[in-house]
This record gives C-alpha cells, sequence and structure tokens, in this order.
C-alpha cells in the first residue's frame, strides 16, 4: 500500500476530528505510540468506492503550529515534514467546527503558510444549522482559496456520502479548487491571523447562530460556585462505587477461573518446580493482572464518557483551586482520580497535563493516591486489629480508619506536590487556559474504540511488566529449596527468604518482623500479593479468602497492635509495585524518575511507619 | 466614552470586547511573552468579544466565553487582558 494516498486530520481539540477519524476507519484503526514520547498514534484505513485505500493519520489536536505540549510537537513535526519517523501526508484535512469559525479558521490560515495540500472539513455542520447558524461554504472556500466540505452529521447515514468526499478521485477535483501558494510565505504573527480569519468568518457567515442552549443551561448548574462542587462530588461517588461495587461480580468470576486452571494445572502436572512454576508463577502472574481488569475498564468508561460529554474539563476547573495549593493546576485531577483505581493508567493519563514539569510532579504523586490494590492489605489488617465497634451515629471505626488511610494518601500526595514544585520541578507558575467544550451526548462507536485501543494498551504495558516480576519473584521465592526435614515454610530457605532476613536490619526499628521483611520481596510485584505471601510464610494455604480469613486470626495472635499500625502506615507510602515504577520509566524516559519515587517513597513509609510505632508503644504502654 | 477594565474586573454577565492583551505586568520576560502567546492562541485577541460566565469559589478560575469558545482562566491570567465593556454590542 506505499502508493496509497495520505491524509493527515488536524484540527483544534474539540472540532469532532476524532470522531470523524472513527466513521472513517471503523476497525481499521491501529493506535500505538510515537517513539520516545507519549503521544498517542493512530492511523487507519478506509476504501474509496473505485477501491483504492486511503490512509489516514489522526494527529494530536493542536491550537495553532506554536507547539505548547508535546502532542502538538508532533503534529507541527509530521506537517512540516519534520518527524523522524512518520512521513509528511501527501495533503492535509483540518477539521474545523462550524459554530466557531472566527477562532478554527486562524489554524487553517497557519496551515495555509505551509504550502502543503489542504482542505478543510466544516465539522458540526448539524449543529450549526440547529442553533441557526448559516455559513456560505462557497464564499468561505472563494475566501479561503482552499477547497471546502461540509461534513454533516458524524453518524451512520453520512458515512459513505464523507468517504467519497476524502476517495482518491474526489481529493484530485478538489485539488483542482486548490491553489498552491507562490511562495513560502512569512509567517504572520497570530493577531494578524486572528484579524483576517475574523473577518472571513463575517464575509461567509449568512446568519448568526444562537449560542448551543443547552451547554449553557447546564453550566449554569455545573460551574456554578455551589451547585458545581456538589455535582462533582456526585459523579465522583457513582464513579467510584461503580469501580468497586460494579467490578466486584466480574473479579469473583476471574478469581475463580484463575484458581480453578491452577486446580487442574497442578492435577496434570507432575509436582516439582514445573507445576510451580506455572501455578504460582505463570498463572498467579497473569491473575494478579487480569483481576483489575474489570475496575480499569469501568474508571475507563467512566473517563471517556466524561471526557466525550464535555464533563471532564469542567471538573478541572472546578478542582483548579485545590490543586492550585500544591502548585499544580485542574488538569492534574483526571490522572490523580485514574489512580484511585491503579496508578499505571493514571500515570500514563498525565500525558493530557501540558507542562512538561506539572507532568512530571503528577506522575510522581500518582502512586500516592490509595489504588485498589491496597484494599486486599487494608481490608486483612483492619479486620484482624481494629474492633468492628460503632464510633458515633453508625460510623464504624474500621471504616474510620480506612477513610483516614485514603485521606492521608491525598493530603501527602498535595505536600509532597507543593515540595517538589518548590524543589526539583519549579518553574512559573503553571497556566489554566483549557478550553470548555460544548456539551455532548458520547458516541457509542468512539467510546467502544476508545475503551477497547486503552484496554490493550494497559493489558500489554502492565501484562508484560507484572508477567515478568510475578517469574522473576517466583524464582527469587522458590530457589534454593528447603534442606531435607525443613520444618518452616519453603520460602524461608530461598533468596527471598535470606534476602527478607537481612532487610529485617532494617525494618525492626520501625516494627517489622522477619517474616514481614520476607513478605515484602513477593509484595513488590503488586500490593495485593502482600497477603498470599503472608499466607505462605504463615505456612497457611486454599483459596484467597480462606488465607486471609485465617490469616487475620494468626496475625492478631503474632502481631502487636503497634506492628500491625505501623504495617497500615507503611502501606500508604510504600513503593511496592514494579509495574508503577516501569511505566514510570516509559513515560519520563529514563530511569532517573522511576529511581526517584521508589527512594521518596521508601523514606516517606519508612518514617511513617516508624513514627506509628514508636508512637502507638508510647501511647499503649 | 472608552474605558479600560482587566478581564477579571468585569462584572459577571457582562459583555466587553478586547482592547489590549499582555504588558500589564503580572508576569515578566519570557514567561509573559508566552502568557501573551498562549492567550492569543486561545482566542483573547483584540477585537474579541468576551462575556465572564463564571467564576468558581474562593478565588478559583473564571469561565469566560470569547467569540464561540468558552474557556477557563486564572484571574492572574485574565488580569493580562484588557476589555473595554462600552464597546460590546
Amino acid at each position: 500500500m506505499t502508493d496509497a494516498l495520505r491524509l493527515a486530520l488536524v484540527g483544534n481539540p474539540n472540532s469532532g476530528k476524532t470522531s470523524l477519524f472513527n466513521i472513517l476507519t471503523g476497525s481499521r484503526q491501529k493506535v500505538g505510540n510515537y517513539p520516545g514520547v507519549t503521544v498517542e498514534r493512530r492511523v487507519g484505513f478506509f476504501s474509496a468506492p473505485d477501491g483504492s485505500a486511503i490512509e489516514v493519520v489522526d494527529l494530536p489536536g493542536a491550537y495553532s503550529m506554536d507547539p505548547r505540549s508535546a502532542d502538538e510537537r508532533i503534529a507541527v513535526d509530521v506537517l512540516t515534514g519534520q518527524h523522524t519517523t512518520e512521513k509528511k501526508p501527501d495533503g492535509i484535512v483540518c477539521v474545523i467546527d462550524a459554530t466557531n469559525l472566527r477562532q478554527h479558521l486562524r489554524f487553517v490560515l497557519e496551515l495555509k503558510c505551509l504550502g502543503s495540500p489542504l482542505v478543510v472539513a466544516l465539522n458540526m455542520m448539524d449543529l450549526a444549522r440547529r442553533d441557526g447558524l448559516v455559513i456560505d461554504a462557497n464564499r468561505l472556500e472563494e475566501e479561503l482559496g482552499i477547497p471546502v466540505v461540509p461534513t454533516v452529521a458524524v453518524r451512520k447515514r453520512g458515512v459513505s456520502d464523507l468517504v467519497a468526499k476524502f476517495s482518491a478521485h474526489a481529493w484530485e477535483r478538489l485539488m483542482l479548487r486548490w491553489a498552491p501558494p507562490k511562495a513560502d510565505l512569512p509567517k504572520p504573527d497570530v493577531r494578524s491571523l486572528q484579524r483576517e480569519s475574523r473577518r472571513i468568518a463575517a464575509a461567509a457567515t449568512i446568519h448568526e447562530g444562537l449560542e448551543h442552549l443547552l451547554t449553557r443551561r447546564l453550566d449554569a448548574a455545573l460551574l456554578h460556585p455551589v451547585v458545581g462542587p456538589a455535582a462533582l462530588l456526585a459523579i465522583l461517588f457513582i464513579v467510584f462505587q461503580a469501580v468497586f461495587a460494579w467490578a466486584e461480580a466480574p473479579m469473583g468470576w476471574i478469581d475463580a477461573g484463575i484458581i480453578s486452571l491452577q486446580g487442574l494445572a497442578s492435577k496434570s502436572l507432575p509436582s516439582g518446580y514445573m507445576e510451580s512454576f506455572i501455578v504460582d508463577g505463570i498463572l498467579a502472574g497473569v491473575g494478579s493482572v487480569v483481576i483489575f481488569l474489570p475496575q480499569i475498564l469501568i474508571l475507563f468508561a467512566f473517563i471517556l464518557i466524561l471526557e466525550a460529554s464535555g464533563y471532564m474539563a469542567r471538573a478541572a476547573f472546578l478542582m483548579d483551586r485545590l490543586m492550585k495549593v500544591s502548585g499544580l493546576s485542574g488538569r492534574a485531577f483526571i490522572p490523580l482520580l485514574s489512580s484511585f483505581a491503579c496508578a499505571i493508567p493514571g500515570i500514563m493519563a498525565a500525558r493530557t497535563v501540558e507542562n512538561s514539569r506539572d507532568r512530571l510532579t503528577t506522575i510522581l504523586i500518582a502512586p500516592l493516591m490509595t489504588c485498589s490494590a491496597r484494599l486486599p492489605v487494608y481490608t486483612l489488617i483492619i479486620a484482624a486489629f481494629i474492633p468492628n465497634e460503632a464510633v458515633f451515629l453508625g460510623i464504624g471505626m474500621q471504616g474510620m480508619v480506612l477513610f483516614s488511610l485514603y485521606l492521608i494518601g491525598i493530603i501527602s500526595a498535595l505536600i509532597v506536590a507543593a515540595a517538589l514544585k518548590a524543589t526539583i520541578t519549579t518553574h512559573s507558575p503553571p497556566t489554566l487556559l483549557m478550553e470548555l467544550p460544548k456539551y455532548q451526548v458520547p458516541r457509542v462507536r468512539d467510546l467502544v474504540i476508545g475503551l477497547f485501543s486503552r484496554a490493550k494498551i494497559f493489558l500489554s504495558r502492565a501484562g508484560k511488566i507484572i508477567l515478568l516480576a510475578m517469574i522473576a519473584l517466583w524464582v527469587l521465592a522458590s530457589f534454593p529449596g528447603p534442606p531435607p526435614g525443613a520444618n518452616e515454610a519453603a520460602i524461608n530457605y530461598s533468596f527471598a527468604g535470606i534476602i527478607g532476613r537481612h532487610l529485617e536490619v532494617v525494618l525492626a526499628p520501625i516494627g517489622f518482623n522477619w517474616q514481614i521483611s520476607v513478605a515484602l520481596i513477593p509484595g513488590m510485584a503488586a500490593r495485593e500479593v502482600m497477603v498470599g505471601a503472608l499466607g505462605t510464610i504463615y505456612s497457611l494455604s486454599g483459596s484467597e479468602e480462606a488465607v486471609a480469613s485465617g490469616l487475620a486470626g494468626v496475625l492478631k495472635g503474632v502481631w502487636s497492635l503497634p506492628t500491625a499500625l505501623a504495617f497500615l502506615a507503611w502501606y500508604v507510602f510504600a513503593p511496592q509495585c514494579l509495574s508503577t515504577l516501569v511505566v514510570t520509566k516509559r513515560e519520563t524516559n529514563s530511569w532517573r524518575w522511576p529511581t526517584f519515587m521508589f527512594a521518596y517513597l521508601f523514606v516517606m513509609a519508612y518514617c511513617a511507619a516508624g513514627i506509628t510505632y514508636w508512637t502507638a508503644r508510647a501511647l499503649l504502654t | 466614552m472608552a474605558q479600560e477594565i482587566t478581564l477579571r474586573e468585569l462584572p459577571r454577565g457582562q459583555r466587553a470586547r478586547i482592547v489590549r492583551v499582555g504588558a500589564n505586568g503580572v508576569a515578566r520576560g519570557r514567561a509573559a511573552d508566552d502568557l501573551e502567546q498562549q492567550l492569543l492562541i486561545m482566542g483573547f485577541a483584540e477585537g474579541a468579544l468576551v462575556e465572564l460566565r463564571h467564576q468558581a469559589a474562593f478565588g478559583g478560575p473564571l469561565a469566560v466565553k470569547v467569540d464561540g469558545r468558552l474557556v477557563a482562566v486564572r484571574p492572574d491570567e485574565a488580569g493580562e487582558v484588557l476589555v473595554d465593556p462600552t464597546r460590546a454590542p
């Protein structure tokens, strides 16, 4: 397909560009990454009515050819032919919002200066018409000197029309209407482009439309200084409820599925290292990733809906004041919200933060948000050590402890962010300057495509890493085997056991015994693995629930209350997740920041556990 | 009678026309140029029609309608934009 016509879709964010891309290419698209940066590369194909294949690249949204973010930089480099891997496209399709010609035309004028074949897709014509806006597309074409194609209602019935409009033949005809600029034009400044686009917009507009009424009405409530934050809280509550409650059943099925596979494997394989490798290494490793898929899919679905509907920018608007306290902007709110399910999608979502230093700060504090992998550990320790009593008004003490663990994480994140901003990620105060797009009903097609591609990225990134880590940790925990006649759990004689006993020297001052120290080694794979590891060490076996309920009883007998509390405090901060560190390496492109993240989290965990342990001891004796 | 105030001083619901962007001295040097450029790109250019729509609580950001686009800006950033309410239609 080397001869296929290659088109690039560009446009301001919120111009409906990605919807247009999805409708053109459907499932014939690939989502990857541009090398070295974490900007999504979306390429797809569609067949023109004459059978020829057309390749389309959906470039990241950009407001101007003067790049501000990594996203915009990619778009500009590809369009100017400076990108190292992406070839310069044969033609550019600039998608503009018909309801905001004045501003979107400025970008068209900037693109015109490039001298590449250019077509304008006058999008959202259905919205424009509904609001009473009448645009003279011919006049617009005349004024711009660029072919203008109105793209009406990006819905199913419009597909064939749309495809026909961008077929190779149609493209050639369109190009007859395109006049290449005579010479390289000097790049005019923003102000004069702005004036020119305002003039053209006025000339091409026959009748001014009314403002999008739904947006105005919804914003009156959702951006209200009192009602707005209350609505945001309610939405967050629903999201959390969904992530934790709806995911429970599918997580149970996955768990049961993995356990039955493990049972099947141990029955059909001769016992020994091979069996242990498959059951405790591979199956447990795959299971520990896949178990979080329901939660992550539900979370992604909500984030996609909130983004596509236009609400996400409003959430950032409402949270900006609070985030400003720690020197961040409201944009950092979305990645941090995702981190409550899992830090990995959170860190990946930090790419929406424009400023690179703010993005780094956001990535570094993401692990302080209490991810769902900490819950099994929290519930185990709380069930064992915190009495199930009501404190007041029916609020239980156990719930209070759990809530305060979440709260400590959030407050620490804000403090750490402020400290980072004051020291290593300093720069002039971040700007907010963010478009609040029109509200829209999200299109199912866009949601499905978005959900599928994000799930794929999560599984391939996190999956490989966690699997590798689990295998490595299995090796550590299995070799060397116990000597004949050993009466302790096998893990105690292994490398993990040896390392754990050395770690105990360091961890004893904060109240950790050698069993905890040993369990911390396999617990590096994922936080919840700690529960199983403790079970193994205290020589328990069986399903996770059986281990957890049995373990609670055992721990109650052998751990002191200060040790248990120190352990909880440790878990608020502990850098106990290899995948987070590896994803951080990927997103920051060096080992420097994951190393720093590990170090600062370790120091905080150590101090928090130490302070908790000694305070509790002093108070209890 | 021309009257120049900053965008952050514009009463809610009042329309105005932008008369000057940048050079108000909140930020200096490169940061000021950057902010000015960013404001221009988001549509805050001389001659554009603006209306202050919403303000978040506790001195939070403002939501400003600038031509056809609703944009969130911090009060400090809005201080860089001079507007004239008497020139609005």
